[in-house]
């Protein structure tokens, strides 16, 4: 190609612009592909009281499903709070299942466009406004991640991430 | 200054006085160089019409939101482990050619942005599947010292689990009252349906 055919399409590219630009009215990575809950438990083989007198009983099938697995098995849980929030096509979001208080908080953002059968992420934990995590999880159909993390009041918290409408997992 | 430097400034029109007149004096009047600064001023005044003075961004938040990430992540990044080499200075060709093929670049990766619902063999470029949710392995990255991550599936909870070792405690006088009176109706509801206590086998 000479130098000026070159030249020739680089403007004709570069004229083009303008009329994309005007055509970009509405932002797609703005699109709500899903939606994330993320709850928060107190586990203890101590007095589950030490949660405080609001913390509610977690679910039957729930407490069931963490003491199936021996890392997460204690006497007592209890529900500390949760959060579900939407799920971005390009943009990340976060989740405060603490609310009001930042002590823990959950960064995710799609790494893919969601399949019925499996949603893959980019997540990450905070917790006291520290990057304590990073990592990547493929949460589908009634599959969530669970997180034993810090300890608290003579427990642990556990941290579930699941999409929101998964039956079994709050 | 080499000889190389003038040109290139010469040809950008950023010559004068003194400097101007004993370069030209350098070159006959039917140099092909007099030709070359002609259509570099062409070329000049082609991009000058054809770029706008003030270019709004498509997806400014976007944009903004995209950089801020690669920041975070350079910012996370471990420093490289030998510092390269300062490169050489560059020649007139890489004076003249660079911003040219930087320009060419950044429109023809425009236009390629536009065409990434294109389809090849079936297979939508944008939208590749996601794992299976069994044979996913995440990857795990604890920037926090002294903090380990053990991760392992429980087909008992059919749930992915990560262990967190070394973390700091949370204090025991932070009190979590005030979000226990904002969990969702839907947790409500389940807790008072399930709440009889389950026997315990550790």
């Amino acid at each position: 190609m000479t130098r000026r055919a070159g030249l020739a399409v680089l403007a004709a590219a570069l004229c083009g612009l303008p009329a994309h630009l005007a055509s970009a009215a509405e932002d797609p990575g703005k699109t709500i592909v899903g939606e994330v809950t993320v709850t928060v438990y107190y586990a203890s083989d101590g007095d589950a009281a030490a949660a405080g007198a609001k913390a509610t009983a977690v679910a039957k099938a729930m407490e069931k499903r963490l003491r199936n697995t021996e890392k997460l098995r204690f006497k007592q849980y209890r529900l500390l709070g949760d959060d579900t929030q939407p799920l971005f096509r390009s943009y990340e979001n976060w989740a405060r299942p603490l609310k009001p208080s930042e002590e823990v908080l959950v960064k995710f953002e799609a790494r893919n466009h969601p399949t019925p059968q499996a949603t893959h992420i980019d997540l990450e934990l905070w917790l006291s406004h520290k990057k304590i995590l990073k990592t990547d999880v493929v949460l589908g159909g009634d599959h969530p991640l669970f997180v034993l993390g810090p300890e608290w009041r003579g427990g642990r918290l556990i941290i579930a991430v699941s999409l929101a409408g998964e039956k079994n997992v709050r | 200054m080499p000889h190389e430097t003038y040109l290139a400034r010469w040809l950008d029109d950023d010559l004068d006085g003194t400097e101007l007149n004993a370069f030209e004096a350098s070159f006959h009047p039917g140099s092909p160089l007099l030709a070359q600064r002609q259509a570099r001023r062409e070329w000049r005044s082609t991009l000058a019409a054809a770029i706008p003075a003030a270019v709004e961004l498509p997806y400014p938040e976007f944009f903004n939101h995209r950089l801020a990430k690669t920041i975070r992540e350079f910012q996370d990044s471990p420093p490289p482990a030998h510092q390269p080499s300062p490169l050489p200075a560059p020649g007139f060709w890489r004076v003249w050619w660079m911003p040219v093929t930087a320009l060419a670049g950044m429109g023809l990766a425009f236009w390629a942005g536009t065409q990434t619902a294109s389809v090849t063999r079936g297979l939508p470029l944008a939208n590749p599947p996601p794992p299976a949710v069994a044979l996913h392995r995440p990857t795990v990255y604890i920037p926090e010292h002294g903090v380990d991550a053990e991760w392992f599936t429980s087909a008992d909870a059919d749930a992915a689990v990560i262990v967190l070792e070394g973390v700091e405690p949370i204090p025991d006088s932070l009190d979590f009252s005030e979000s226990v009176g904002e969990i969702t109706t839907d947790n409500l509801t389940a807790a008072s349906e399930n709440s009889e206590p389950l026997e315990v086998t550790q």
